[in-house]
């Protein structure tokens, strides 16, 4: 049985004047502790459906079942990572890391020491009391990394959270999140529009097609890929064949 | 070597950066005492017609007369209270409004046009009414103070809090967070430069509502003063009471001006 199931999903958009299908018919099954992508050309609706899976738009038809429970009955967190970090500039990195069990009025001793404990892991422990604003790009992604484990969510949305930094940066990051998902035994959705990096990071790749979003393809990254780490991964010559056979599809979409 | 020269031309730029500021200060100066010094003589030799214009001594020696019988003080302190009172219970009403407007989207469509013709409308223009409903004192004239900044700060306020990036309400949703701690962590603090600007306008806008009411009311304060002044053809009354409301206003304005810096240095 599916962990997460996406049913029959479509959503439309209204205007005074018009109205327009974002997604059409979108079916899907994630299992537990995978990694899935999906990708597709601008106004695909990706971030429509991740939106969607997050309960935070209902859509117009289908259903969002985890663990066979409807999404809007669910009463632990989905984790949400942004295209950029959105820390709250007022509140300095531990508070930031918190706002979540803050939220769910959860905060304990024990919490305190998993953030402090989590924020070492991902190497920016020493920025506990620092402010967003002292940071680089790439160390606020990690604030924002652990401000969405910090509440242990069932699922994990990420809506194309590297695309913002320089490329150096993103590669270390992606090795680092996979690595930290991993030992989490996280279920991902990443929503991207870089076909490496889908490649590089997911075991499922699902390919959208535009106006409306309807699902094109869906690809199986070849277990040599899966097995390494998004770096190395992209030095195999595997990864270039996937990447072409990808890329055609892509490309005869638009 | 390098060294010296980097220390020689930082000194060169603090020599120059120097410089500029003593010339802008001293012409600020300059035009200072030249006005006063041109508005005296202007007096003196009739280009101006004293009964109406005055002049420096003559109000100066106003000022310590009235200062000497405490009347002027008196005056003073109760426009003053009058006004921080306006500013204050304007600001803060204001922002409880921009709240609400908030929080239920379909009750600030259906205030709309009704907040563009109170805020269009001169407030001044209900003093008459504000004196006859709330009877001729205190309470109309801080009424008259609150009145007219109340409107243009919620407007504001609100639009400020419309304003705020809809990815930080993302964050805090995706954590299950209900619309007042949506409100609470994101909305009001990201809103609060935009609050302090507001109470800058506000202390200008307080003081137009509470000497105007003060001139409706004419019993006591520093409208009072000019509208006295006014009626026994007593300029120098007027005048007085012009430039000690003038200085008043801006103090109040330095002391926003200072809050506001010490509240957004501690931020960052």
């Amino acid at each position: 049985m599916a962990y997460l199931t996406v049913e029959e999903i479509s959503h439309l958009y209204f205007t005074e004047k018009d109205y327009t299908k974002a997604i059409e018919e979108i079916s899907l099954d994630v299992n537990k502790g995978s990694f899935v992508s999906i990708i597709g050309p601008s106004g695909c609706g990706k971030t429509t459906l991740l939106s969607i899976i997050a309960g935070l738009i209902k859509p117009s038809k289908g259903r969002i079942l985890l663990e066979n429970e409807p999404i809007d009955h669910q009463n632990s967190s989905i984790g949400y990572m942004l295209q950029q970090d959105y820390l709250f500039p007022w509140k300095n990195i531990m508070e930031n890391v918190l706002i979540g069990p803050h939220i769910q009025k959860n905060i304990t001793e024990e919490i305190k020491q998993k953030a402090a404990n989590l924020l070492e892991e991902i190497g920016i422990g020493q920025t506990k009391d620092a402010y967003p604003g002292q940071l680089s790009g790439g160390m606020r992604q990690r604030v924002a990394l652990a401000r969405t484990l910090i509440t242990d969510p069932k699922l994990l949305l990420l809506d194309e959270p590297f695309s913002a930094l320089d490329y150096q940066t993103k590669l270390k990051l992606e090795n680092l999140v996979l690595e930290i998902l991993k030992k989490y035994e996280m279920t991902s959705v990443l929503v991207t529009h870089d076909i490496g990096e889908a490649i590089a990071m997911s075991e499922r790749i699902v390919l959208l097609n535009s106006n409306p979003g309807r699902i094109a393809q869906i690809f199986d990254v070849p277990k040599e890929i899966v097995e390494t780490t998004p770096f190395d991964s992209r030095q195999s010559p595997v990864y270039s064949d996937f990447f072409q056979t990808v890329w055609k599809e892509l490309e005869s979409l638009e | 070597m390098s060294n010296t020269d980097d220390q020689r031309l930082y000194e060169e730029y603090r020599q120059k950066k120097k410089k500029e500021k003593r010339f802008v200060l001293s012409w600020q100066g300059i035009i200072f005492i030249v006005f006063f010094i041109l508005w005296e003589t202007a007096s003196r030799l009739h280009w101006i017609d004293p009964l109406i214009f005055s002049s420096p001594s003559k109000v100066g020696r106003l000022f310590i007369e009235k200062i000497n019988d405490g009347s002027l003080l008196s005056h003073l302190q109760i426009t003053g209270l009058e006004t921080i009172a306006g500013f204050i219970l304007g600001t803060l009403l204001g922002i409880i409004m921009a709240t609400i407007l908030w929080w239920s989207s379909t009750l600030s469509k259906i205030l709309d046009p009704y907040l563009v013709v109170l805020n269009a409308m001169p407030k001044v223009a209900l003093g008459p009414i504000l004196i006859v409903a709330l009877g001729p004192g205190y309470t109309s004239i801080i009424s008259m103070g609150i009145l007219v900044s109340v409107i243009i700060t919620t407007i504001h306020v609100y639009s400020a809090f419309r304003e705020v990036d809809q990815n930080y309400i993302k964050v805090l949703q995706s954590f299950q967070a209900t619309r007042a701690q949506i409100f609470k962590e994101a909305i009001l603090p990201s809103s609060f430069p935009t609050m302090i600007s507001t109470l800058k306008v506000n202390v200008g806008l307080s003081w137009v509502g509470v000497i105007v009411g003060e001139f409706l009311v004419s019993e006591r304060g520093l409208g009072y003063m000019i509208v006295y002044g006014f009626q026994v053809f007593d300029f120098n009354l007027v005048l007085l009471s012009l430039i000690v409301i003038a200085i008043f206003a801006a103090v109040m304005y330095k002391i926003v001006e200072a809050i506001e810096n010490k509240l957004i240095n501690h931020k960052s």
